[in-house]
């Protein structure tokens, strides 16, 4: 199903990308919307920032999730202090929406912003700095937001990969054979770990070239990120534009592949490179390397500080009531913007809550009728029928959604409730799946022979057996999914054919205009869902605990 | 010359065996007995600094009358063997060896001479050519060969045993037994086990651990 909605939604870009499309208009194949995309002056340069801001961040968040790892995961649960709350600190940020992160980091780099106000207190500041950012013209605010929020993402996807491969022993016989703790991170678990984590690396690239919903509030705008682009042609009333719109989504998705080609290069590159100095026996760190573990730490904090920042700023200026510029605290506190935003705030909310439920609900019942059903599959189609439920997530969003809204205007339906909430579930169904499937494999089966045993049938026995004994999973899973509904932004936009508003569109659209009381309280408001499901999915899990899985 | 004094290791308030204190000098191995679960493993772990949280050693342990309960791990220089042979996977034979090997102190170009030690150790123990192999595609007793020269070429300044014969076959295992008691003659070498043949092999004294309250401990 979900591989047959992406080659769709391909197969509708890469027709009118040649000029065919009847419906609209586009009867004969020809190039001549790639001669019209060509001709567009800002090209180059969209193209700039989209690689610049993706090529920047990519390196700089895996290495800081690196450093966070080596920081955080040996310390474990020995040591309860920093690391510990470290770690909590990431679990939130990487629930966080991506759209409130980015209006919260707008908040905190612009030249009025946080940054400066905190500056201000012990610099002679008085008028904010000339400075354009967020959106300067090279994206390198739009890599500090990809950063922020991919950092967490890589640490998490790094702590599951840690799991297996045993660092506590192997850093152990490092130790017996002279190694510091830190080198012998470098040599012994780096390598593998990064093996482990080549598909989430991978996703956070594709993520970063097509990540519209932070490039619109930290991108450049004139011209903007390539896929930001991509949008603003289809929302061009001129239908006729569609078509160069569809090529500028396929020069997207082969920039995309082109971009996953280049990364690994260099993977191979760099790993050549290093090689020798596995081997080369030094235990004992040149000079430089002697600081680096405390530089290291220092850094993962760094890092985390701007995040926690980001956020924080979202609740304060929805709360602030007077805040001149070189203040660093707003002078407390008025509900004044949350009564003003309130009537407005009710109808995206609805939305979005119905939307994230149903896209959810739908996402579980199908998880687990996957899961059920997989159990009878060889383990090779299991793999490549896994592939093909995480293909939303690897692929283009861009170029698929871009078929999914052209198909939609071809048959007359101009997007609204079914296909946003069907396309959400599209994109919750993997990660859903992905949350469910651990859980689901370790079940003791012994509890569910020993009902079969009983006479209870298969149904009943998962309904009765297996379910309530994967209860705490399902609650994170739902939570996981509900969180991953609630911030989609470009989906929504695109299936929704711009008449479906949900918090994520609404505090986008509202960032541009300037009010960032109004834009801190859709932004708050979003990341309390969010937090709040995963909040009560973990009281569930706590109070449903239960020694079953094995 | 290594030596214990009233060793003990704690969880809680449960001691999982009564304080033992004993020397070793090179070329007189001693091995500790004791069945599984008895605290052997955690004994070998206290004295390499690697004791999992929720354990607490006692006790003193000196090498060549220096204690080295205050080093980190990485500064005790005590070799250890286990069970599984833990060859790095990311890495080749000769590399695995590499990384045991410590540099020169000078800081020339001396990867030749790091390679000929290499593929002289290799040598030794009938692996000729193996620099290069993936550990991967070696048998158990290959690897088990490998694991102990990795030991021997980081200049250990003892050698420590923990049960690392237990899972080869049973000719293998008394091959494997003799190459590292003879290649060890100049260490103190403590051996931990449960198989009355090792300390027949070993040759030197023989340690009951006793169960503390006739309990037996975690692991």
């Amino acid at each position: 199903m979900p591989g047959v909605a992406v080659g769709a939604g391909l197969l509708f870009v890469i027709l009118p990308a040649f000029g065919y499309f009847p419906a609209l208009g586009g009867t004969i194949v020809s190039l001549q919307p790639w001669r019209d995309l060509l001709a567009y002056p800002g090209l180059a340069a969209a193209a700039r920032a989209t690689l610049v801001s993706a090529f920047v961040a990519m390196p700089i968040a895996l290495g800081l999730a690196m450093l966070a790892l080596a920081w955080i995961a040996p310390a474990g649960a020995a040591h309860p202090g920093l690391p510990r709350v470290a770690a909590k600190l990431l679990s939130w940020l990487l629930a966080t929406p991506h759209a409130a992160f980015a209006l919260g980091l707008a908040f905190l780099i612009a030249p009025s912003g946080w940054l400066v106000r905190i500056a201000a207190l012990v610099l002679p500041i008085e008028t904010p700095p000339d400075l354009l950012v967020p959106r300067d013209p090279w994206g390198l605010s739009l890599a500090a937001g990809l950063v922020l929020k991919e950092t967490p993402f890589l640490f998490f996807a790094g702590l599951t990969a840690l799991s297996q491969l045993d660092a506590a022993r192997t850093l152990g016989i490092g130790a017996s054979l002279g190694y510091r703790p830190g080198i012998a991170w470098l040599k012994l678990i780096a390598p593998r770990l990064y093996a482990l984590i080549l598909l989430p690396v991978y996703a956070a690239l594709a993520y970063a070239l097509s990540a519209v919903d932070m490039a619109l509030v930290l991108g450049p705008t004139t011209p903007p990120p390539l896929a930001v682009l991509a949008v603003d042609l289809t929302h061009d009333p001129d239908l006729a534009r569609r078509f160069p719109a569809a090529a500028l989504a396929l020069l997207h998705l082969l920039l995309t592949l082109v971009a996953l080609g280049v990364w690994r290069l260099l993977e191979l590159l760099i790993a050549r490179a290093l090689r020798p100095i596995l081997a080369d026996g030094r235990r004992a760190p040149a000079p430089l390397w002697r600081w680096s573990a405390a530089l290291g730490h220092v850094l993962a904090l760094v890092a985390i500080a701007p995040g926690v920042l980001a956020v924080l700023s979202l609740p304060i200026w929805s709360l602030a009531s007077t805040w001149r510029f070189p203040d660093a605290m707003p002078a407390c506190c008025t509900l004044a913007a949350w009564q003003r935003a309130l009537p407005d705030l009710w109808l995206p909310l609805r939305d979005s809550l119905t939307i994230a439920a149903v896209a959810t609900a739908i996402s579980l019942a199908g998880a687990i009728a996957w899961l059920q059903l997989e159990r009878d599959l060889g383990l090779q189609l299991r793999r490549n029928g896994r592939a093909l439920a995480f293909l939303p997530l690897v692929i283009s969003d861009v170029a698929f959604l871009m078929g999914v809204q052209i198909l939609l205007l071809a048959l007359g339906l101009g997007g609204g409730w079914l296909p946003v909430t069907l396309v959400h579930a599209l994109f919750v169904f993997p990660y859903v799946l992905l949350a469910l499937a651990d859980p689901w494999a370790r079940l003791d089966p012994r509890y569910e022979r020993a009902a079969l045993c009983l006479g209870a049938a298969p149904w009943r026995v998962l309904v009765r057996v297996r379910l309530p004994l994967l209860m705490p999973a399902l609650a994170f899973a739902a939570a996981l999914g509900a969180a991953v509904s609630l911030s989609l932004y470009l989906p929504t936009v695109l299936a929704g054919g711009g008449r479906i508003a949900t918090l994520a569109t609404e505090a986008i659209a509202l960032s541009s205009g300037g009010d960032r009381r109004i834009v801190g309280v859709y932004g708050t408001t979003q990341a309390l869902i969010i937090w709040a499901g995963f909040v009560a999915a973990y009281g569930l899990a706590r109070r449903s605990a239960r020694p079953a899985l094995a | 010359m290594l030596e214990l004094r009233d060793v003990t290791i704690r969880q809680g308030d449960h001691r999982l065996f009564a304080p033992l204190t004993c020397r070793i000098v090179p070329g007189r191995p001693v091995t500790i007995m004791g069945p599984s679960g008895a605290g052997k493993s955690s004994l070998l772990a206290w004295l390499t600094g690697v004791l999992p949280a929720g354990l607490a050693g006692e006790g003193e342990a000196l090498l060549d009358g220096a204690s080295v309960l205050g080093l980190p791990a990485y500064r005790r220089r005590l070799g250890i063997l286990f069970q599984d042979d833990l060859l790095f996977p990311h890495m080749t034979v000769g590399e695995n060896l590499a990384f045991g090997l410590p540099p020169k102190d000078n800081r020339g170009p001396d990867r030749a001479a790091r390679r000929d030690r290499i593929a002289q150790a290799l040598a030794r123990v009938e692996l000729d050519g193996f620099a290069d192999r993936d550990p991967l595609t070696l048998s158990g007793g290959e690897r088990a060969r490998v694991a102990l020269l990795r030991v021997l070429l980081s200049e250990p300044r003892a050698l420590l045993l923990d049960e690392p014969f237990s899972k080869l076959d049973m000719t293998l295992r008394d091959r494997f037994r003799s190459l590292v008691f003879q290649s060890a003659t100049h260490l103190p070498v403590l051996l931990v086990s449960h198989d009355p043949q090792d300390s027949v092999a070993a040759g030197g004294d023989v340690l009951e651990l006793r169960p503390n309250h006739g309990h037996r401990g975690n692991r």
